[in-house]
């Protein structure tokens, strides 16, 4: 009476999977399982002959670029982010440092108030 | 004693170079910067990597002004960090590395505030690219699907085709095994591609 044996999914179920479909005990078995996602890749590329979408496929030199090209394009950033990061990084590390100094201030206070207490009980 | 620690304090602040703890020691004349703006090193720093961290926090949060906010305190911290980064990976996985936990911290606290980043405006990035792409129709199209992902699924897919790194890479800075990054790709590629048919 031992634990059900662990199974992988049908060829099916991967290509299911492989075109979106949600299905969580296949989700949750491909997610760790090596061999399926060998089977994964063989699967994309027999419905991707060209190749443009298996993993291994674009490793090399002909890797796909519409895609990259259409990430950076949906992901773009603002003309002037560059400049403005640059700012605001700078005026967060000066703000940062002058509380530094505030601190450094209050502390130097107290550390005062607990010298001259310090030397009263000493005189007492 | 103490006065000449404040003031010193003071100047440091006062400087014009800015620079970060720990940085002052062997400083080259070419990081220091002009009548107190930032330094250039740091100059250096965000027109080399700024592009790709806030696209890659673009990527897990969707929406530009929070994107720009986790690029500017992931950029803070690592600026400030920077010293003591080892070399042990490459800058740029360093970078997004403190990125990432710099976006799934905001994410959380998106979270417990209850706003659904489903309901951000998923097309307001392609103002900002309104000119360099021909169809803007395809262009949203394509956020659509970039957005029908999963949040993993998308970084994955960022930090693999748009910045190239090692999926092994990819799998430790996710923490997650080796074959979810790469079947989650597969998959990701697979349904970004059939939206870019109309594209084409």
């Amino acid at each position: 009476m031992g634990p059900m044996r662990w199974r992988h999914p049908s060829r099916a179920a991967l290509r299911r999977w492989l075109q979106g479909e949600a299905d969580e005990p296949t989700d949750a078995h491909i997610a760790t399982c090596e061999r399926c996602a060998a089977r994964l890749e063989t699967l994309a590329g027999e419905s991707d002959p060209g190749g443009s979408i298996g993993t291994d496929a674009l490793q090399g030199v002909g890797r796909a670029s519409g895609l990259r090209a259409a990430l950076e394009a949906a992901l773009a950033a603002p003309s002037d982010l560059n400049v403005r990061l640059t700012t605001q990084v700078h005026e967060l590390q000066q703000q940062a440092r002058w509380q530094d100094v505030v601190v450094d201030a209050v502390g130097g206070g107290l550390d005062t108030l607990r010298l001259l207490m310090g030397d009263k009980e000493d005189d007492g | 004693m103490l006065r000449a620690r404040l003031l010193a304090r003071c100047w440091a602040v006062l400087a014009p170079d800015g620079v970060p703890p720990g940085r002052a020691a062997g400083r080259s004349a070419a990081g220091t910067a002009a009548a107190g703006g930032p330094p250039d090193d740091l100059r250096a720093l965000v027109d080399e990597h700024g592009t790709a961290i806030y696209r890659y926090a673009l990527s897990i949060v969707r929406d530009p002004a929070t994107a720009e906010d986790i690029a500017q305190e992931a950029l803070t911290k690592a600026w400030l960090a920077l010293p003591s980064f080892r070399g042990e990976s490459s800058l740029r996985s360093w970078l997004l590395r403190i990125t990432h936990n710099a976006a799934m911290s905001m994410l959380r606290v998106r979270r417990a505030e209850a706003i659904d980043p489903d309901d951000i405006e998923v097309s307001s990035g392609a103002d900002h690219v309104e000119g360099a792409v021909e169809n803007r129709l395809a262009l949203a199209q394509f956020q659509r699907a970039l957005a029908d992902l999963d949040e993993l699924s998308r970084q994955i897919v960022v930090l693999r085709e748009v910045e190239d790194l090692p999926y092994e890479t990819i799998a430790a800075m996710l923490r997650v095994p080796l074959p979810t990054v790469k079947t989650r790709l597969l998959r990701a590629r697979r349904q970004l591609t059939t939206a870019l048919e109309g594209w084409r």
